[in-house]
């Protein structure tokens, strides 16, 4: 079954310049990745251990977050500390605070994907503690206005054609 | 504090503002951002900016003394997180209600078989002692007493069965309409030091409390 949703892939939206910059830093997250793999196959007394690779992780997961965040207020108006609704052209929904932005490859690296994360809402609509995440690249987004609301966020008229 | 749901109190929906006020009110105090407060609104930074404005203006925050712009919770802050989203009562409506209560009262000292507690002190308090035509609810205080002839009944053994008909006293005195009426313990009534009406019975001394 596919729905009726908007295709919102991170190298559509991106201009050329932010599409290079995000490779580089993707490339550069493998790296890392690549680099503490080996890294674990040497000797304890040698290692550089986990705290290292994490925090050299996490300064290039918030040039991603900037980068994200910067794309995504421009070309859908999507927010941080928004509460979305985002409904996949799988049928997966979920709904949650946005706290961090990312982007990723999916499906054998083909596809870019883009990663919200932040917390769910409980079941009486307050906003909760538990962690929640979302991938996509095909969806439909709806925004809840603070006058309670669910509003569809759409795509600016120049999405895919920034310089 | 009462909400009216179909208001949109600083252009929020009621739940979404109290859910915001109960989030910042559990900091005790704690000097608190302006990105914290957009997380505790679930709203981006400028859908934010003109509610944060105005809860400055009406003294529910203020900003901090850090030199980075912070924010401190008022005790008004309190008062809006245990606000409740409903219509009000209307003061008619209240005043029928609190003769029910003054009627259920009697009926509970006459019957001391179903009810081992007895009905000592009514008082009246909070918004109903005020000129307001539409009250929060209907805030009562009373005192309950276990009658003399029930005491050996009881003894010490039966402690659970002797709370439970306390609570089925307080219950019954509440008319099955625990959003229209709040019963409290008259010693919590006393400790707020606010003022109040006794309406049945006589105010028991401190000491025989």
């Amino acid at each position: 079954m596919t729905l009726n949703t908007d295709n919102l892939a991170p190298n559509r939206l991106m201009s050329a310049a932010e599409l290079k910059q995000a490779e580089r830093l993707l490339r550069r997250l493998d790296r890392h990745f690549a680099a503490q793999k080996k890294d674990e196959l040497r000797p304890k007394d040698l290692q550089l251990g986990y705290s290292h690779w994490q925090v050299k992780r996490e300064a290039i997961g918030s040039e991603i977050d900037i980068l994200a965040a910067t794309v995504l207020e421009r070309e859908l108006a999507l927010a941080r500390y928004m509460v979305v609704h985002v409904r996949r052209n799988d049928g997966y929904e979920a709904t949650l605070q946005v706290l961090q932005f990312g982007f990723t490859r999916m499906f054998a690296w083909n596809r870019w994907g883009w990663c919200l994360e932040g917390r769910s809402l409980r079941k009486n609509g307050t906003l909760g503690e538990r962690p929640n995440d979302v991938c996509f690249d095909d969806a439909l987004i709806n925004k809840r206005r603070i006058d309670g609301v669910w509003e569809p966020l759409s795509l600016s008229k120049n999405a895919g054609i920034v310089p | 504090m009462n909400i009216a749901p179909d208001s949109l109190p600083y252009g929020a929906a009621p739940a979404i503002l109290l859910d915001c006020a109960q989030q910042l009110h559990e900091m005790d105090g704690r000097p608190f951002t302006f990105d914290d407060f957009c997380v505790a609104l679930g709203a981006s930074r400028s859908e934010s900016e003109p509610v944060i404005e105005q809860l400055i203006v009406d003294g529910f925050l203020y900003p901090g003394d850090s030199a980075d712009a912070t924010y401190i919770c008022s005790s008004r802050m309190g008062q809006l997180a245990l606000a409740k989203i409903s219509h009000g009562l209307p003061r008619d409506e209240a005043t029928r209600l609190l003769n029910a209560v003054i009627e259920k009262s009697e009926a509970i000292n006459a019957d001391p078989e179903k009810y081992p507690y007895a009905v000592t002190c009514l008082a009246v308090f909070g918004s109903f002692l005020t000129e307001k035509e539409v009250l929060g609810d209907l805030d009562i205080g009373v005192t309950l007493s276990l009658r003399e002839c029930r005491r050996e009944k009881f003894g010490l053994t039966s402690l659970k069965r002797g709370m439970s008909s306390y609570a089925k006293t307080l219950a019954a005195l509440r008319l099955r309409k625990p959003a229209k009426i709040s019963i409290h313990e008259m010693d919590e009534v006393i400790r707020l030091e606010t003022p109040y009406r006794v309406i049945f019975g006589e105010m028991p001394s401190l000491s025989s409390q």
